[in-house]
């Protein structure tokens, strides 16, 4: 008698092409990550910081609305805005592209990039899913079982591509797209779509481009070493050594070092982006006196920007994602 | 009376049921069938892999038709890196390689959507569960996920295993890592498989298990199988045809029954007592036999077939318990090959 009960049958069903196949990898892919101890826990709190973020719009909104809970509060409570608040709202009802545009663009400009934003979140979302894109399969030897499937080299990478992105899709574009959307769903007039809609192209241009060149940095620190805590540390040095080069470059007269940090490459891209120089000038030829002042004269210079900024820092970026293709290329086969 | 040919799926899948279709009709579904065959799975020429200046495939060509073939060569003799170059794993240094005739250079991921690899390390993706890895397996050849899901259960089924398939792959035994990798190969249901060592730490249960199931693999599904292994036992008892490669090069292929006729003149007794009554008889008979330390007597015949010597001793009323001609025939063509023509 048979040791075993042998069932097998073949199949006749549909095969599905390579743009499936892709993708089931880049879900997979997603799935591992979130996988990681810890990960929801971050991916929860970049909901949750969009979440505060629709409050501060949704308050703000609420500045332009008379006798609303918000208006009265500051201007029943707080005695400085009594005289303010309905100049404030004259103002902003005759020009609506500075009260609300700029200041959407400037809010989105700060809640995409700055330090404390969805892109330091994503950072160490990144950071936590390293070992788990490439590094496992290089250290379990499944990419040879990868390559022995009907999906290429080309397909592999690119599918965990798609995976980097759709969980930076939850930890920063999502977040953003959904902090837009309350912002202008709780606001007291339809017109705020069409008034903030710069600033969510800005949103999406940057926050799109930094995802490809967070995900390519990502897939290649992941490719470097088959250790996981390697690959940790590798991608930890490389926020760290950008952070230094950018302090030491920032103060001194070697300030080309601050392009070796992709930290500051990206801001430069973002400000760029973001075109918040615009924007003050636009405030400054007409109110001339604005711009001038003390606090918002500083801005205005730290943020000024010119065509060779954004030219070295794209092409360092470039250096980066060529150089991350490269391990790619070099890396990922079967042994 | 008319019969018709159905249900051709499979390399020579044929079933003979009455119909009403003309004579000629079934002649030609009949020859076409057989034509398809003959068929090479695996053609090689003149392949070549080299890493650095050390050629792991020297020249290789090959001419495999479907069935079982047993991949035999010492270890480091060049079989992992040829299955390796015929799936595109390695890039082929040079020469010419077509599988289930097509193109391996150019059309290797066509290639792979017919084709099983089952790999000897360890290759299961960490963190996933059994049941999740094989589906994830199937969907990576294309399947959709609920057909995924459900050929994988089937398959997990096949190789026996049990609820430990929702367990995850980092706490499987080496037994139970076999079974996956097996499962994984065949969940697509490919027309080739290439099985590299499947019986490597097995104990005899779970190899006799693994045997089984790679045999029916061909016997019964009509799935060629490529069984590289060490283990010449593995390889005599399922397969059908045989190649030894050593230092990268083929050194024989042939067919088993073949290879086991260039031994036919030896066979071994096994006899309960009376050793020395029979090694005269067999002395008597013009035969060479020798008293093994295991108490059985191998005897040198030289004859086609073992039949007379069978009876010359039954007319001397000597009745073996069990006579097996041509034992450990793959083991001495095997080693007969190597000192010919192989390492050093």
């Amino acid at each position: 008698m048979a040791l075993i009960d042998s069932s097998y049958t073949h199949r006749d069903g549909e095969t599905r092409g390579i743009g499936y196949r892709r993708w089931v990898i880049a879900q997979a892919t997603l799935t591992a990550c979130l996988k990681v101890k810890g990960m929801r826990w971050v991916v929860w709190t970049c909901w949750i910081y969009a979440l505060l973020q629709g409050v501060f719009l949704f308050g703000f909104g609420q500045l332009m609305v008379e006798n609303s809970a918000v208006s009265d509060f500051i201007t029943e409570d707080l005695d400085l805005f009594k005289s303010f608040a309905p100049m404030f709202r004259e103002w902003a009802a005759d020009n609506p592209r500075i009260a609300i545009g700029m200041t959407y663009n400037m809010f989105f400009y700060l809640f995409t990039g700055a330090i404390v934003s969805s892109l330091t979140l994503s950072l160490v979302a990144l950071g936590m899913a390293i070992p788990r894109l490439i590094t496992s399969d290089l250290s379990s030897r499944a990419i040879t079982i990868y390559s022995s499937k009907a999906v290429s080299r080309f397909d592999y990478c690119l599918g965990k591509f798609a995976g980097v992105l759709l969980l930076l899709t939850l930890t920063w574009l999502g977040p953003t797209l959904a902090t837009w959307m309350m912002g202008n769903l709780m606001a007291p007039e339809v017109s705020f779509f069409w008034h903030t809609a710069p600033a969510l192209l800005h949103s999406v241009a940057f926050v799109g481009l930094g995802m490809v060149i967070l995900g390519l940095m990502a897939l290649g620190i992941s490719a470097m070493t088959s250790s996981p805590r390697m690959a940790t540390a590798h991608w930890v040095g490389l926020l760290l050594m950008g952070v230094v080069l950018s302090g030491i470059g920032m103060g001194s007269k070697n300030y080309w070092l601050q392009y070796l940090s992709f930290w500051f490459d990206l801001e430069l891209l973002q400000r760029s982006i973001f075109d918040i120089g615009g924007d003050f000038k636009e405030l400054g030829d007409k109110y001339p006196g604005f711009t001038e002042m003390g606090l918002i004269k500083t801005i205005k210079t730290r943020l000024a920007l010119t065509a060779e900024n954004v030219s070295a820092a794209l092409a360092c970026l470039s250096f980066l994602c060529a150089g991350a293709l490269v391990i790619l290329y070099k890396k990922v086969k079967p042994e | 009376m008319k019969i018709r040919a159905i249900c051709v799926k499979k390399w020579g899948e044929v079933e003979l049921a009455p119909s009403a279709l003309p004579l000629a009709w079934h002649a030609l579904y009949i020859s076409l069938t057989f034509a398809r065959m003959s068929d090479a799975i695996i053609e090689c020429s003149g392949v070549t892999k080299l890493f650095g200046d050390f050629a792991a495939l020297n020249n290789v060509s090959l001419s495999v038709s479907p069935g079982t073939i047993g991949l035999l060569g010492p270890n480091g003799a060049g079989k992992s890196t040829l299955i390796k170059c015929l799936l595109q794993l390695h890039p082929i240094t040079m020469g010419d390689a077509r599988l289930l005739g097509r193109d391996v250079g150019s059309e290797g991921r066509e290639i792979r959507t017919r084709v099983g690899y089952a790999p000897e390390q360890d290759c299961l993706i960490s963190g996933m569960l059994g049941c999740e890895y094989v589906t994830y397996c199937a969907q990576l050849n294309g399947l959709p996920f609920k057909e995924a899901r459900q050929r994988a259960h089937e398959m997990l089924d096949f190789v026996g295993m049990g609820q430990e398939r929702y367990r995850a792959v980092d706490t499987y035994s080496t037994g139970m890592k076999q079974r996956v990798k097996l499962a994984q190969a065949i969940v697509h249901d490919p027309e080739l498989v290439f099985l590299d060592e499947p019986t490597n730490g097995l104990d005899p249960r779970g190899r006799e298990q693994i045997l089984q199931l790679v045999e029916s693999l061909w016997k019964q599904h009509q799935i060629s199988v490529i069984l590289s292994s060490h283990l010449l036992q593995d390889v005599d008892r399922i397969c059908g045809e045989i190649i030894i490669i050593a230092r990268g090069e083929v050194l024989v292929q042939d067919t088993l029954k073949n290879l086991k006729a260039r031994r036919a003149g030896i066979a071994e007794l096994v006899v309960e007592g009376e050793h020395s009554r029979v090694l005269e008889v067999l002395h008597a008979n013009e035969c060479t036999a020798e008293l093994e330390s295991n108490g059985h007597i191998t005897v040198r015949h030289g004859r086609e077939s073992l039949t007379p010597v069978l009876k010359f001793l039954r007319e001397e009323g000597v009745r073996p318990i069990e006579a097996l001609p041509s034992p450990n025939a793959l083991e001495e063509v095997f080693l007969q090959a190597l000192s010919t023509h192989g390492p050093d």
